[in-house]
């Protein structure tokens, strides 16, 4: 569910079920034009969709940051940190065009990048790699 | 005297008649140009806020979606690709659908979104729970029909399935009519 789709009732209602916090990231640098800002934006839609669709229920996706800086992945493990001290058992952070690794935000519990995936695992088995991973965070 | 007086007065009085008076007159007619002007506001946002109530439905309710013959016991995903008029946009869905043959041979196929909060099960996902279909979110599961065995609060929906010419085409999702 996004961020938005929530009410002050229907959280209190709900918080208890959606225990993931999922960031998307869009790795922007500033030198693009809108149309290609507007492509970037919606590869992370269809590369988000691989986890907010099927597990709807139990996600909840923040606002995204959209732009690249040097201080990125200290910024995010902050984030990661402070949103798990505000309740959220997991935090997921996708992105399809960044680079990001995971070792350097460790207060994340799974990082995605969809540009470093197409190179391990191929186009084709993304969409099946990315829900086995979010399945085995739960298990953990 | 004054009698003399009241009916010389009398005599040159006009034959009454009913006559608009000059404040009715401005009342109806400044009335009448706002109601207009109203109306010609009004009525387009009217006729725009029912406009897909009056809509007949399109073509293109039902989807043709698996060959009849390749349909088993056991139940097998397809995805698809459905128009849906959502107000005034109209967009593809892609849908996914469980569809098969029970011991009777009737065709039934069944929406994957879980009642509880809307992820997507899975048939056989989890080995703790064989030929049934499992919610990877909260854990709730179902049999082969369909039915909530636990966390779900409702069975699974069912789609309006039509059988025509080898194919099986699937329309609108409907409540579980195979459980109770």
């Amino acid at each position: 569910m996004k961020f938005s789709e929530m009410t002050q009732d229907s959280w209190a209602e709900l918080q208890l079920y959606l225990d993931t916090c999922l960031i998307p990231y869009t790795a922007l640098s500033g030198e693009q034009s809108p149309v290609e800002v507007t492509e970037a934006l919606e590869r992370l839609r269809d590369f988000l969709d691989l986890v907010e669709i099927p597990f709807k229920g139990r996600i909840v996706t923040y606002p995204a940051f959209h732009y690249a800086n040097p201080e990125l992945s200290m910024t995010l493990n902050s984030l990661s940190a402070q949103l798990k001290s505000s309740g959220f058992k997991y935090v997921v952070i996708m992105s399809s065009d960044g680079h990001l690794d995971g070792v350097e935000i460790p207060s994340a519990d799974l990082v995605l990048s969809r540009s470093v995936l197409t190179h391990a695992v191929g186009e084709e088995a993304i969409a099946r790699f990315v829900g086995e991973k979010i399945r085995e965070l739960w298990k953990k | 005297m004054s009698s003399e007086h009241d009916d010389h007065e009398a005599s040159l009085k006009l034959p009454s008649r009913m006559e608009m008076s000059r404040r009715q007159f401005l009342t109806y007619t400044l009335g009448g140009a706002t109601a207009y002007m109203a109306a010609g506001a009004i009525l387009p946002m009217v006729r725009f806020a029912v406009d897909p109530i009056l809509q007949h439905k399109g073509e293109g309710t039902s989807v043709k979606v698996a060959e009849i013959s390749k349909i088993t016991n056991e139940p097998q995903e397809f995805t698809f690709e459905l128009k849906q008029q959502d107000g005034w946009y109209l967009s593809n869905a892609s849908l996914v659908a469980w569809i098969r043959k029970d011991e009777q041979g009737k065709i039934y196929a069944l929406s994957p979104i879980c009642k509880h909060l809307g992820c997507t099960v899975g048939w056989n996902s989890d080995k703790q729970y064989p030929d049934e279909y499992h919610c990877p979110c909260h854990g709730a599961h179902y049999d082969k029909e369909g039915k909530n065995l636990a966390v779900a609060p409702k069975p699974l929906d069912e789609y309006v399935v039509k059988e025509e010419q080898g194919w099986v085409y699937l329309g609108d999702i409907v409540p579980n009519t195979r459980v109770n």
